[in-house]
């Protein structure tokens, strides 16, 4: 697929006759690697494929206004992190439900192979993943996985660089931690 | 299941700094120690159908505002503009009793002298009774007193003299 500069999208999408196409092209061009990290984040493929609809329904409705002093990707990844931390948060909320019950939920996933194609060990990280508090997760999952920039997840989450790679560090020690815990348990 | 594309993120080992790769290697080395893969399979057609999906619930919202909203607003309008049109009402019948009752208290100043009545002002001056402005309801420093008789012109000999 031709990659289109972000100058390129703008304009197809502010040109009332060309703003559908101009949307989908932008949809194709970013669809992949945010999709990534919001399966990750919520881990359910439906629940991610809310998340990503509703990431696209807003940009949608803010590109108008889009200031082009950051880049498309960087502002739209910011909507992905901010509807998937919103999502979790929800459903944190809902009556009767705990932490551990919608972990529990969102990991019942792994254990599909329809969905999930990883070993045993690829399912205990992402199961320690899935332990960590929203904003933790967000900062390992951009760091470990995606190996973006400290300043570039700092443009994301709106957090100093310092308080995230204290962040990432925490999170590295737990999720070793998690991950040795459960080898120990149940040996493979 | 379609898992092309769904990493196209480079690997975190390969683009992180050598520091970085020391520190994890360090820090957690069972989580170095694991494959980076890919693990999650994408639903078929998954990303040829997002585009559609999408625009097709953006059209369906865009849509629904127009007749929504102005019904919504009608309703909300009607009942407000009646309470401000009673509102209006009960004040404009009530506003003579309101009026009446503002009464503002402030202290006396040089211009009040004006309504003092020149005569009685001078009758109170020349009785034998130890008065002061007090007793006209007037609260004045002598100077005071003395810049009013000037602007009046008033020759304060001839003021002695009358006494």
């Amino acid at each position: 697929m031709t990659e289109h500069t972000d100058k390129e999208l703008l304009a197809l999408f502010r040109d009332e006759q060309s703003r559908n196409y101009g949307f989908n092209l932008l949809m194709r061009q970013h669809q992949q690697r945010l999709y990534g990290f919001v399966r990750r984040m919520v881990t359910d493929p439906d629940d991610a494929k809310d998340v990503l609809q509703n990431t696209f329904i807003k940009a949608w409705h803010g590109l108008e206004t889009f200031r082009e002093d950051s880049q498309l990707y960087s502002w739209l990844y910011r909507i992905a992190h901010n509807e998937s931390i919103n999502h979790l948060n929800k459903k944190r909320r809902m009556p009767f439900v705990n932490n551990d019950t919608v972990t529990e939920q969102l990991c019942g996933t792994l254990d599909k192979s329809e969905h999930f194609s990883g070993d045993a060990i690829q399912q205990k990280l992402q199961r320690a993943v899935m332990r960590l508090p929203n904003k933790q997760r967000a900062v390992f999952i951009m760091k470990y996985f995606e190996a973006k920039k400290y300043t570039e997840i700092s443009a994301i989450t709106g957090t100093t660089v310092g308080a995230l790679k204290a962040t990432y560090h925490i999170a590295v020690k737990k999720i070793e931690e998690w991950v040795v815990a459960d080898q120990t348990k149940t040996p493979d | 299941m379609d898992r092309s594309n769904l990493r196209n993120t480079p690997d975190f080992r390969s683009g992180d700094d050598a520091l970085e790769r020391e520190e994890l290697q360090r820090l957690a080395p069972t989580l170095f120690g694991i494959p980076a893969e890919e693990p999650f399979k994408v639903p078929a057609h998954f990303f040829d159908r997002l585009p559609h999906e999408v625009q097709a619930m953006v059209v369906e919202q865009e849509k629904k505002p127009s007749a929504f909203t102005w019904l919504w607003r009608l309703a909300i309008a009607t009942p407000v503009l009646l309470v401000l049109l009673g509102a209006w009402w009960f004040l404009r019948d009530s506003g003579t009793v309101e009026n009446v009752a503002v009464v503002e208290e402030t202290s006396p100043t040089i211009e009040d002298l004006d309504d003092v009545d020149e005569v009685d002002l001078f009758a109170a001056l020349a009785s034998d009774e130890a008065v002061t402005m007090n007793t006209l309801g007037v609260d004045l420093t002598d100077d005071e007193l003395l810049d009013y008789l000037e602007q009046e012109h008033t020759d304060l000999n001839e003021l002695i003299s009358e006494l």
